[in-house]
């Protein structure tokens, strides 16, 4: 997952500048998301997941999710979350890689969001700091676990989310939302977004790397603040030609306002299957967070 | 111009076309494209190829003039969902950027897209995309990645994109810019294929060499008037050093001479300043 293209670039074999800092972390994060969020490799794996039906992927979980969102009690929580696990596990996916992804990125923001909440709920106080101007701040117990809980059910509900998108073509997913009477507009926009999204990050990586390239040496940190500015604006400008171009490359094929795929979802036994087994274990799971106390 | 007993597909009549109402682009056109005409628009940066083959493809309505194709008025097919597809059924459109041309997650899904947009059954479907990559073969490259693909097989793969739907006519921008000498080949034999089953091609270019396999008629666009300024058949063309230096597509003191040993014309008189 982190072999990308910054490090595939000879100039880093020999040259650790310090200047290339900025351009390794964003080849690197556009390689990445280049490589993972945008490759089917995932989606081809004969698992689970990629063989059920997309519209019951998409509903079964939907339904997890408001499980996790509607359960009061952490083991419940983490409960779902083991059962994303398996699923992952069941689809083939790399379990290290997935966890790691879900848990290392995005929480951030999580916990960003949970820090507060650890001083401002009441409760019995674990960790105080010491008197400050007639106040103080307490870690109480009610606090450290909600601000638990949160983390629970953010990276609960991205594993989920991420379950979902690395199983599924991103074609069919669109194609799945459709079934599910999402305004074709709102998919339109989702497609386009999807492959202009692609296109710019190809764009964002090629410049980083023509710009290495290029440079001979290594630049000031006055240099290279000046040159993001102007990539910034360059990009902007670019990414409004991109969809112009996009959409005019797919009306020229014949799209006439509804996104028609290939896809002809036919559910069978087992999709019917998954989507009981996924309703049951929401519901059971519901049950037994309602009768803990 | 000469012939009036074709039948014609696109009829252009004083079309200007300028971005943002600002930079204009064309400049008052007047062409005519007859069924089954293999036509090379020759042109240097900037002239206006691009800007007409999307005027062609009903993708910008034009500032001013008028424009028909297949005997419909297309000043209004943006607005007309059914227009636009009726249009797209009939031209093929393959764009200069084949990043832009190829959106899907894997060949065969864009493929298959221009034939889903039709409408049409799935066994069908498959037929068309199969037969499609089969002609520009790419057979092999049906699950990869289109950001996977070099060059070459970047544009072959967006080539049959557009065949997929077996439109009437193609429009081509730029097929063989940026490929290297044997893919280049390669291409040009394809797009004469095409040429032979019938179909009406329109090429865009600067390279002089591809012109002769693929051009029935050659119309060359003026680097700074941005409207037609010379046509005739590829000899008659390419033997008129004058014309091609005035529109820019070789320089008196850069070119190659394939079939004769030339005489340079020393006065700069006839130049030209780009700005
Ligand atoms: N999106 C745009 N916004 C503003 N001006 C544009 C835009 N696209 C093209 N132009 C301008 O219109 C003119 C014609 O452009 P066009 O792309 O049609 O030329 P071209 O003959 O295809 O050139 P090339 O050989 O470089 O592809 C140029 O002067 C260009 O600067
Ligand atoms: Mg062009």
């Amino acid at each position: 997952m982190t072999e990308l293209a910054a490090t595939q670039h000879p100039a880093h074999k020999s040259r650790p500048a310090p200047g290339a800092f900025v351009a390794r972390t964003v080849t690197g994060i556009t390689g990445a998301l280049e490589r993972n969020v945008f490759s089917v490799e995932n989606a081809r794996l004969p698992g689970v997941l990629q063989q059920t039906d997309p519209r019951v992927k998409l509903v079964s979980i939907l339904i997890l999710l408001a499980a996790t969102s509607l359960a009061r009690h952490l083991l419940v929580v983490i409960a779902v979350y083991l059962a994303s696990l398996l699923l992952a596990r069941l689809s083939r996916l790399h379990l290290p890689t997935f966890a790691r992804g879900v848990w290392l990125g995005i929480p951030l923001l999580g916990a960003v969001v949970a820090i507060p909440s650890l001083f401002l709920l009441p409760g019995h106080t674990l960790i105080a700091t010491p008197e400050f101007g007639g106040m103080r701040l307490a870690v109480t117990d009610s606090g450290v676990s909600s601000a638990a809980m949160l983390l629970a059910r953010v990276g609960t509900s991205v594993s989920l989310g991420a379950l979902l998108i690395l199983t599924t073509r991103w074609a069919d997913l669109l194609k799945a939302l459709q079934v599910l009477h999402v305004p074709a507009v709102f998919i339109v926009v989702l497609g386009i977004t999807y492959r202009y999204l692609f296109l710019l990050l190809h764009t964002t990586n090629n410049m980083f790397l023509s710009r290495t390239s290029r440079t001979v040496g290594q630049t000031s940190g006055f240099e290279q603040r000046r040159w993001i500015g102007a990539l910034t604006g360059t990009l902007v400008g670019k990414s409004l030609k991109m969809s112009d171009d996009v959409y005019q490359a797919m009306l020229s094929r014949g799209f006439a306002g509804e996104i028609r795929t290939f896809a002809s979802f036919r559910a069978r036994d087992q999709d019917r299957l998954f989507l009981g087994l996924a309703a049951v274990f929401a519901a059971g799971i519901l049950l037994v967070d309602r009768s803990m106390m | 111009m000469t012939r009036r007993d074709c039948p014609p597909i696109f009829r252009l009549e004083g079309v200007s076309y300028s971005y943002l109402g600002r930079y204009p682009a064309l400049q008052d056109v007047n062409l005519t494209i007859c069924q089954g005409e293999k036509v090379v628009i020759l042109g240097a940066n900037g002239c206006g190829k691009s800007t007409l083959l999307k005027i062609l493809d009903g993708l910008y309505p034009p500032s001013a003039g008028r424009i028909e194709a297949f005997g419909e008025d297309l000043s209004r097919v943006g607005d007309d969902p059914a227009q636009s597809q009726r249009l797209h059924r009939r031209v093929g459109f393959v764009f200069q950027d084949a990043d832009i041309q190829l959106f899907s997650p894997t060949v065969w899904d864009d493929v298959a897209f221009g034939p889903l947009q039709m409408g049409w059954e799935q066994d069908e479907v498959r037929r068309r995309v199969q037969e499609a990559l089969r002609l520009m073969d790419v057979e092999d490259l049906a699950d990869r990645a289109p950001y996977e693909l070099s060059g070459g097989e970047k544009k072959r793969a967006a080539i049959a994109t557009a065949l997929a739907i077996d439109p009437e006519v193609l429009l081509l921008d730029e097929p063989t810019a940026n490929l290297d000498p044997r893919t280049k080949a390669v291409l040009v034999e394809l797009i004469a294929r095409l040429g032979e089953m019938g179909k009406s091609v329109v090429t865009t270019t600067q390279e002089l060499e591809i012109v002769p396999s693929i051009a029935g008629r050659v119309i060359v666009f003026g680097d700074k008037e941005r409207r037609p300024i010379a046509e005739g058949d590829a000899d008659t063309i390419l033997d008129d050093t004058d014309l091609l230096v005035r529109a820019n597509l070789i320089h008196q003191h850069l070119h190659l001479h394939g079939r004769r040993a030339h005489s340079h014309q020393h006065s700069h008189a006839g130049d030209h300043d780009h700005h």
